[in-house]
């Protein structure tokens, strides 16, 4: 099973068709419903602080497209937040970027791929679990 | 009128190419479709970005859509959200929460607008073309028809996600009919297989990711009716799917567009794995 991260800058390309990644978030979006179609099963998640602070609300209906692509919250529950905690303290990184690594470690998938404009971040905060990060 | 590209308002972005009577092929909501009785009721949503966009035609081409324009004026400024008004066709009356007697005439010159910088507002890059028209011809209704069938859909998609996210577990007894070998089958896999704890629950998860891939597919194709040109390239998805799967060819752009070109010259209903296949078929015979 695969899951599709999105980091900061993939949500906010998401949610504005102006903006000059719009088209290339869109693009892994139309292959994760192309391999789909072909039987494996890909999700794509949103960490709830990386929702925050890209400034997506669910509610908004400008943001009506990214809402109904299947994107799943995964929220701060007690153990994500105390693991986020650690790797925020740890590595010196925002709160958006510990969840997401919280998230990356956690999850049961055994195929993560995050779409991000810092790969390096991401693999830092989501390390030791190994990840593919794409640069948006 | 005809080939040319036109839409109603940035937020009903919904084009069509053909005169009344005629279908353009590709477009699953226009097939089919065929020229809307002259009395029809059309939904448009209206945004605080559409009203804009058209205010903005008004003071530069002398616009005349004065039940739009009435609708419009119902709205609160800088409300963002999407309203509904009941635009009448073909100089019928109207309903609430239109004021009576005001009708569609839209005599709009046709300009391309762009959303300032930082907007979410899907009016970015909308083609806001709007031709000159007579409130009662038949091409007016006919495009107003479309315009709310492209709505239905997106209500679709919406009511759909809604239940899909729904948190209810009470079940029910469906009267929808399968195979009874397919069932037998069903059952034999979940009790040898492993494939799911029960038949239900096999039922279920396929059942629900189907819809869900439906409805991402659906969502996406009702995104590039509004934003024509956020639709990705054939090689640009089968790049982006390179990228998830971490493939070489990921970095071999040349490659997988003219593997792209190659497989929809054989065959133009081909998807993205089939363009990596290609390119891969391709990359072992050259090395």
């Amino acid at each position: 099973m695969r899951t599709v991260l999105l980091d900061n800058e993939a949500v906010q390309a998401l949610l504005d068709a102006g903006h000059p990644k719009h088209r290339a978030v869109i693009a892994h979006f139309a292959g994760v419903v192309t391999r789909r179609r072909r039987g494996p099963t890909v999700e794509v998640v949103v960490p709830t602080a990386v929702r925050v602070e890209a400034g997506w609300d669910r509610s908004d209906p400008s943001a009506a497209t990214a809402s109904r692509l299947r994107v799943r919250d995964e929220g701060l529950d007690t153990a994500s937040a105390n693991l986020a905690a650690r790797i925020r303290t740890d590595g010196d990184v925002s709160v958006a970027d510990a969840h997401a690594g919280a998230v990356m470690r956690t999850l049961t998938s055994d195929d993560i791929v995050v779409l991000t404009s810092d790969p390096g971040d991401m693999e830092r905060v989501a390390s030791p679990r190994r990840i593919t990060a794409i640069r948006i | 009128m005809e080939g040319e590209r036109t839409s109603v308002s940035p937020l009903c972005d919904l084009h069509f190419t053909c005169a009344p009577g005629r279908t353009r092929t590709g477009d699953p909501l226009l097939r089919g479709i065929r020229v809307a009785p002259a009395s029809a009721q059309v939904r448009l949503h209206v945004s605080a970005g559409a009203r804009a966009v058209w205010r903005a035609h008004g003071a530069a081409g002398g616009v005349q859509a004065r039940g739009v324009q009435a609708g419009l004026g119902s709205l609160a400024d800088g409300s963002t959200d999407p309203r509904a008004c009941y635009v009448p066709v073909a100089g019928t009356q109207t309903q609430s929460p239109m004021p009576a007697g005001s009708s569609v005439d839209a005599q709009l010159l046709g300009r391309r607008r762009r959303q300032p910088a930082g907007s979410h507002s899907f009016a970015a890059g909308c083609r806001t073309r709007l031709p000159a028209r007579p409130a009662t011809s038949r091409l007016a209704t006919y495009h107003d028809g479309v315009v709310h069938l492209a709505m239905e859909i997106e209500e679709v998609i919406d009511t759909i996600t809604a239940l899909l996210d729904a948190d209810d577990d009470s079940t029910v007894n469906t009267s929808m009919r399968i195979p009874s070998a397919l069932r037998d089958a069903a059952s034999l896999a979940v009790d040898h297989l492993g494939v799911a704890s029960s038949t239900t629950a096999l039922t279920s998860d396929v059942l629900r990711s189907a819809i869900e891939t439906a409805v991402m597919a659906a969502a996406l194709e009702a995104h590039y009716r509004r934003a024509p040109d956020a639709r990705p390239t054939l090689a640009e998805t089968a790049l982006a799917l390179a990228a998830q799967d971490g493939s070489p060819l990921a970095a071999r752009r040349e490659l997988v567009e003219r593997a792209a070109a190659d497989v929809l010259a054989r065959r133009p209903d081909a998807d993205a794995d089939d363009v990596l296949l290609w390119a891969e078929a391709q990359q072992a015979v050259g090395a």
